[in-house]
Parts: C-alpha cells; sequence; structure tokens
C-alpha cells in the first residue's frame, strides 16, 4: 500500500510527464498549446548563447596542414 | 512532415536531430538549405532546448568535412601504410564476404571479432550482434565495456536492471569523480543545476578541485582509484549510526548480516588512510547522503576504470539500496523496457548463439562478469520480471574481453582471431595496452574498417567503407534501454556517394553469407516499423506525431515483481560472483604502488569539451578550441619538477610514454596527473606513423595483463596508476605550428 506522501510524489511525476509529452507534438491541439504554455513559464527564457556559435567559414576548411 | 524528404529543394528546412557527436543524444534541429546541412541548432521545446553544446553545433563542420570518407577503399600497400585504390560499394562487400568465409572456414566462426560503438553508429540496431550470432561468434567487443555497458552488468548482478539517476527531482546528488559541464555531458549538468535550484546538496568525491566541485556542498578530494574504499566508509556509517532502511533491507535485500561483517573491516581510520581524506569528513558525507529526503548515485565513468570496478560499482548500488533510494522519484529510477519499441537486446537474436559458441567468448574464463558466463545466469529472472531473457543494457551486457581479444589477435591463443571488423569506434587508441592491439591488428587476415574519417585504425584495415551520420537518417533513440524515452532523428539530407549506414552494411553482408532471411528489412525504416509494432504505428506516422515520447514513470516495480536477480531480491551478497568463484561481498583492491621511479598517480580516459574521446581532431572549428593536448599537474609537483605551463614533456609508464604540454594548476590533487584521451594529429597523415597516433595516446600508457586487470569484469586501472614525468627541451619534431602555438 503506498503511502500517502508516495502516492503524490508519483502522481506529480505522472502528471509532468504527461504535460511533457503533450508539448512534444507536432501539431498541437489547444490542451497541447496550454501544456506548452506552462512549460514555457516554468522553464523561463533562454538567451541566446554566444559560446555555441562557430565562425562561419567554410565547412570544406580543413584541419589539415595548420 | 518536417524532414527534408527533398533534399534538392531549395527552400531551407528544419528536422528533429538526435545528436550523436558524442554519447549523450541531445535533441537539436537541423537547418537544411538546398539539399545541404547547413547548421544545427537548438531544440525549439524550451524543456530541451538548454541541451546543446559547441560540439552539437559543430555538426555541420563534421558532416560535411572535406576529409569525409565517401567511397569504399581498399588497401593496395602494406598494412598500415595508408594506400588505397577505390572500389564499388559493391565490390567491397563481395570481396569481405568472400574473404571473411575463408577466415571462418578455417579457423572457426569465433575467429572474428568485431568492435563498435552504437554511439557512434546509433542505427545499428543490434544488427551487428545479430550477425554474429548466426554466424557464430560472440567476439563482440565495445567501448562501453570501459564505459557504462560494465556497469549495466554489475548492476544487473545485484539487482537485475541499470538505474538511471532522476537527478532534476533529486534532494541530493552524488558525483563520484563524474564532472558534467555546459559543455560536457549537457543534459546531466543541466539536470543538476536544476536539481540545485530546488535546494538539492551535490556531493563531489574528486581529486581534483573540478568544475563541479568548486560548487559542491561537499568535495572530498580523494586519492585517484580509491572509491571502492570511500563507499565502504560510507556503509560504515551508514550501518553503524542506522542511517539504512530497515525495512526496505528487511524485506527487499538478502545478504545484509554479510555485508556488515565486511562493512567493519573498513573502520574510517583505515578508509581514511586508504582514500586521504578526513575521517570526519567521510561521515559527514554519508551523512548527508543518508539523511536526504531523496538522493541518487549518477553512473560515472571513473568507477568504471578501477582496479576494484566490481566492488565499487556494486557498493553504489548497495548504497542506493541500503538507504531506499531504489525506484523512487529523486532517487535511481528502473526504466525496464519501453513497450512502446522493441528492444535491441530482442533484434540481437542472442538466444540463436550455441552454447557452446558462447562458452568461447574470449575472458570469459578469468574476467566473465560481463561475458554471456555471468550475464545468461540472469536470464530467467531477467523474463520473469522484464519479459526479455536477454537486457542488453546499453548494449553492454554480453561482451567479450577487449584486453582477452587483443590478445588473442596478436598471439593466437587460446584460439586464433584472424577477421576484424571495426565499426564507429577508433579501436587502436580506445581500450588500454595500445601497442598490443597494433600487434593484434597486424596479426589479422581480414580487417574492415566502417567510419565517416580515416583513423589510425581505419589505417590498419583492408577496407574501408564510409559512413554516414545522423543527419542522414532517419532513427528512434530510446537511450538504449537505460531510461525511458523515445526521441525521433530525422533523416534531413541524403549521405554524400557511396556513404552508407552500418545496417546496410551488416544487412548486405548476411545476405552475402548466405542468412538473409534473418535480416528481412531492406530499409532501416522497415526496422523502426517493426520495433514500433507495439504501438500500432510506423515510422512516418510516429515521427509525424511527435518528435519524443515519454513511458510516464512507475515507481517501486519491485513490490509486484521482485528483482531479476535468482533471489528475487537485492544482493548485497552476490549470488552470481558466488557461483562463479569470486568474493560475493564487496572489498577494495589497492591499485599499483607508486615508487621512487614513478612518484605519480597518473589517471587517464579524461574526456574533454571539444571533442568526443578518439573524434574530431580534424574539425578546424573544435580544434582551434584545444589545439594540443595538455596534461594538469599540481603547482607543487611543477616547481618541483623545473616545470611551467606549456612545457612540453613525456610521461611515463612502465608501459609506454606520451608527449604533451603542460598545464600547472591548483585544482590538481598533489602528486596526481591528469592525462586526457583519444589524442591523434589528422595533420600529420603521410608524414608520422598512423597519424601520430602513437605520440600523445593515452592508451599506451595502462598495463593490461591480467593482474593489473580488476578481477571481475577485466577493467584496467585507468585511475592511479605510476608514472613519471621528464621534461623536454624541445617540442616534439613534426607537430604543427598550431599545436606549438596552441
Amino acid at each position: 500500500m503506498l503511502k500517502f506522501r508516495e502516492w503524490r510524489g508519483d502522481a506529480q511525476q505522472r502528471l509532468m510527464t504527461n504535460i511533457a509529452n503533450r508539448t512534444f507534438k507536432k501539431k498541437p491541439g489547444f490542451i497541447d498549446r496550454l501544456a506548452m504554455r506552462f512549460l514555457k513559464r516554468m522553464t523561463g527564457d533562454l538567451p541566446h548563447d554566444p559560446e555555441l556559435d562557430h565562425p562561419e567559414r567554410d565547412h570544406r576548411e580543413s584541419a589539415s596542414g595548420q | 512532415m518536417a524532414s527534408a524528404e527533398s533534399s534538392k529543394s531549395s527552400e531551407k528546412k528544419l528536422s528533429y536531430s538526435v545528436c550523436t557527436i558524442c554519447d549523450i543524444g541531445c535533441q537539436l534541429r537541423a537547418e537544411t538549405e538546398n539539399g545541404k546541412l547547413k547548421r544545427m541548432i537548438a531544440h525549439d521545446n524550451p524543456a530541451l532546448a538548454r541541451n546543446v553544446c559547441y560540439k552539437g553545433t559543430a555538426a555541420a563542420h563534421v558532416h560535411n568535412h572535406a576529409d569525409r570518407l565517401t567511397k569504399p577503399l581498399k588497401r593496395v600497400g602494406e598494412r598500415g601504410a595508408d594506400e588505397w585504390e577505390e572500389i564499388s560499394y559493391q565490390q567491397a562487400m563481395d570481396e569481405i564476404a568472400e574473404r571473411l568465409q575463408k577466415v571462418v572456414d578455417q579457423y572457426g566462426p569465433e575467429s572474428m571479432a568485431v568492435s563498435t560503438s552504437g554511439w557512434n553508429t546509433q542505427s545499428t540496431h543490434s544488427m551487428d550482434r545479430r550477425f554474429m550470432n548466426a554466424l557464430g561468434t560472440p567476439n563482440y567487443i565495445s567501448g562501453v565495456s570501459l564505459c557504462a555497458g560494465n556497469t549495466a552488468a554489475v548492476n544487473k548482478m545485484t539487482y537485475g536492471w541499470f538505474p538511471f539517476a532522476d537527478m532534476a527531482n533529486s534532494k541530493c546528488i552524488v558525483l563520484f569523480g563524474h564532472n558534467p559541464r555546459k559543455h560536457s555531458w549537457t543534459p546531466i549538468f543541466n539536470m543538476i543545476n536544476a536539481a540545485r535550484a530546488n535546494g538539492a546538496k551535490v556531493i563531489v568525491l574528486d581529486p581534483r578541485v573540478s568544475d563541479q566541485a568548486e560548487v559542491a556542498d561537499l568535495h572530498l578530494s580523494l586519492r585517484s582509484g580509491t572509491d571502492a574504499a570511500m563507499c565502504l566508509g560510507w556503509l560504515n556509517v551508514i550501518i553503524n549510526e542506522e542511517l539504512y532502511d530497515k525495512a526496505f533491507v528487511a524485506d527487499y535485500t538478502v545478504g545484509f548480516a554479510e555485508l556488515c561483517e565486511r562493512v567493519n573491516e573498513y573502520p574510517l581510520e583505515r578508509v581514511a588512510e586508504i582514500t586521504g581524506v578526513d575521517a570526519e569528513l567521510i561521515a559527514e558525507s554519508a551523512r548527508m547522503y543518508a539523511a536526504a529526503e531523496s538522493a541518487c548515485i549518477p553512473w560515472t565513468p571513473i568507477t568504471d576504470m578501477q582496479i576494484s570496478s566490481t566492488s565499487a560499482i556494486r557498493l553504489q548500488s548497495i548504497l542506493r539500496a541500503l538507504t531506499g533510494n531504489i525506484d523512487i522519484p529523486g532517487g535511481d529510477v528502473f526504466g525496464g523496457f519501453d513497450p512502446n519499441y522493441i528492444p535491441e537486446s530482442k533484434l540481437g537474436n542472442h538466444e540463436m548463439l550455441s552454447q557452446e559458441q558462447k562458452a568461447k567468448q574470449l575472458g570469459s574464463d578469468i574476467h566473465p562478469a560481463y561475458t554471456y558466463r555471468a550475464q545468461e545466469m540472469l536470464s530467467e529472472h531477467t523474463e520473469r520480471v522484464y519479459g526479455y531473457a536477454y537486457a542488453d543494457i546499453v548494449m553492454g551486457c554480453y561482451m567479450a574481453n577487449p584486453s582477452a581479444t587483443f590478445r588473442a589477435m596478436a598471439t593466437e591463443k587460446p584460439y586464433p582471431v584472424k577477421a576484424f571488423f571495426v565499426l564507429g569506434n577508433n579501436a587502436l587508441m580506445s581500450y588500454p595496452n595500445q601497442h598490443q592491439i597494433l600487434k593484434g591488428m597486424m596479426n589479422q587476415e581480414l580487417i574492415v574498417a566502417h567510419e565517416i574519417f580515416m583513423t589510425p585504425t581505419a589505417m590498419l584495415a583492408d577496407y574501408v567503407l564510409p559512413g554516414d551520420v545522423f543527419s542522414e537518417r532517419n532513427h528512434i533513440s530510446d537511450y538504449w534501454n537505460w531510461k525511458l524515452g523515445m526521441t525521433v532523428s530525422q533523416k534531413a539530407v541524403e549521405p554524400p556517394a557511396e556513404c552508407s549506414s552500418t545496417f546496410e552494411f551488416w544487412h548486405d553482408l548476411a545476405h552475402r553469407m548466405g542468412f538473409g532471411n534473418l535480416f528481412p528489412w531492406e530499409t532501416i525504416e522497415d526496422v523502426l516499423d517493426y520495433r514500433l509494432s507495439p504501438t500500432g504505428k510506423t515510422f512516418e506516422e510516429f515521427s509525424n506525431e511527435n518528435y519524443m515520447y515519454i513511458q510516464p514513470p512507475e515507481y517501486r516495480k519491485y513490490r509486484k515483481t521482485g528483482f531479476a536477480t535468482p533471489s528475487g531480491k537485492v544482493e548485497l551478497k552476490s549470488s552470481v560472483l558466488e557461483e562463479l568463484g569470486f568474493d560475493p561481498l564487496p572489498y577494495y583492491r589497492e591499485g599499483p604502488a607508486i615508487s621512487e621511479e614513478y612518484p605519480y598517480y597518473v589517471f587517464t580516459g579524461v574526456r574533454e569539451d571539444a571533442f568526443f574521446q578518439t573524434g574530431q581532431r580534424q574539425v578546424k572549428v573544435l580544434r582551434d578550441r584545444m589545439p594540443s593536448p595538455k596534461l594538469f599537474m599540481h603547482p607543487v609537483d611543477a616547481e618541483r619538477q623545473g616545470i611551467v605551463d606549456h612545457d612540453w614533456v613525456k610521461l611515463q609508464t612502465e608501459t609506454g610514454e606520451v608527449t604533451a604540454k603542460v598545464l600547472v594548476q591548483a585544482s590538481m590533487k598533489q602528486g596526481h596527473i591528469r592525462v586526457p584521451h583519444g589524442w591523434w594529429y589528422p595533420e600529420m597523415r603521410g608524414s608520422a606513423k598512423l597519424a601520430g597516433s602513437f605520440i600523445s595516446s593515452d592508451a599506451v600508457l595502462c598495463p593490461d595483463d591480467p593482474e593489473h586487470l580488476d578481477y571481475e569484469q577485466g577493467i584496467p586501472h585507468f585511475k592511479g596508476f605510476p608514472g613519471r614525468i621528464v621534461k623536454l627541451a624541445e617540442p616534439p619534431a613534426g607537430m604543427s605550428e598550431q599545436v606549438l602555438a596552441g
């Protein structure tokens, strides 16, 4: 028999998974969009990280001969 | 469907990808233009958008690289001379099949060995094992034998599965040497940060003041290679102070009394002496872990690579169990097989290989832990709990021992291994004792490599087949059954010229070898349709609807099913190890001692941000960030040796030596030297033997004769073996300007 605290913790995780699954849909319906709005509120804005940028150079350039 | 089916379209397109530049599998988006991969960018789902590093965003530079292999090659010079002629795919496959058959006819099917890594090749769908099992060879080796796969196998002995730490929801995270950073292990780094923001404590056990140690609640700077002793010290505190979950221990474990006896052999004073950590700090950290509302010990590659690795891995499992942190939110969660996706364990067809052939698996006589011999002792229990007899979690549970395999290749004992197939894996530099690996490869009658770049390993091959990359194929990743979830990776562009997938390789070879009926799927999409059949959807249907799906979690499943072990309980005393003739209780074994001649503890196998293992040194945008290999040493040690930052040195052990630059770092533990993993010099191709793969590669340093290996698994002691450092008067000859300057 699950203790109430266990049940609550488990249920919370299942709920969060179900919400997440709704945000993974490619053609979201109304509830899916609500889920996405909720998720965005939880995660906050993500500013651009310049560390992820690579200088735009010809991809055919090789490291050989440097 | 958002993927770029029409690759010649002039439109810009975005598709969803699972990145395999490293082994983490972050979800990114591929932007294509005119049928060409333009760039990789972060995901648009806010839950996934942070999981991106600069290696992932460099994928276009990797996939479009000028040095990428695009045509099948056949060796024309001496083995290793790197001289080739281009041939057609059909000719290559025909000749490979003919020559493999010849080897099998002469030496038996077990004379074929395969080294691969699903991390790199992603879409093999266990077709390698399926092929091998049909042919009759058990000799599969993989980098996961040193990293995660072996942990999976050893975890199964204790409680039947390999749990994934629910870090994001945890109240206490314990990192044994593991150092997730923004650009390495990025999702793990993000999960730890999320937990920390939610009030979680973080305990780091690492000789170095690593990035994670800097911000940890407690940092224990233990001597490298002493994880097992530290865990025994924690257990001593947790048991003797009665901090364990008594109900769980009573109901779900066996061997507690015997474990207590063993643990009492390791009082804190002894553990403090072994680890070099103050006894009070050991006790405080053990109490913090045990008292947390939920706590997890995420998998760590550090514990994987020690002479007491089996015991240390088991001890971490035992800590999880004794503190009641198994299969709970915030603890270590047992995912099980995803009911929506047929697992690779099934596709591998392990039932097909006869017991007679399984018994020939190299290394299983001395070091059986992750071989068929030990893992099949769990089969009926795995089937009872998880529905399949074989649980090849992270593809690491039915492997031959790499050291025994390369020894057999070199010495032909206990029997000859004469055909070596290596796919997506720079095997020469990926296992211990590189000199022996070279000797073994030079003694082969057939070597086939399937690669995206010409690596030192591929240079030793008879045939090199050009591989595809993740942006060029459809896939659904299931995290190798480690955690529940299915993520779609869409084909964004066509593979160039004659590049093909590892699935196609095994499929086409099987048809030529006469058992094509076992490979009824014509395309990767056919395999994906089959694997998705429990959902009633095809790949196209599934990927049109979702880019990801996570099976909602179910916790404490053991209350209904028991554990997948012979006793049905958590085996603190392992019946499998006992039956195999090993100590069934965990213990600490000291690694090789330092001496006046070799006064430093060397640790190797360290991953750097810019690269995954031995890869990507030819990719300029990554190489610019890390131009040369750097050893780390403490300022006191450096001063004693007369060494300053950026001096060139040789690090020598009884087994070999590497040449590298030094970075003097106060964060290092005194008396320790850290060596980065996997350095070679693609730019030296043609001017140095095997592109400089014997200059700076850490794989030459560590011995792998049986007495230097972990008893049960045969794992080398990469974390704390003796070495010395010699300052070089001049930089080594032949290095590029970038290496000299960087």
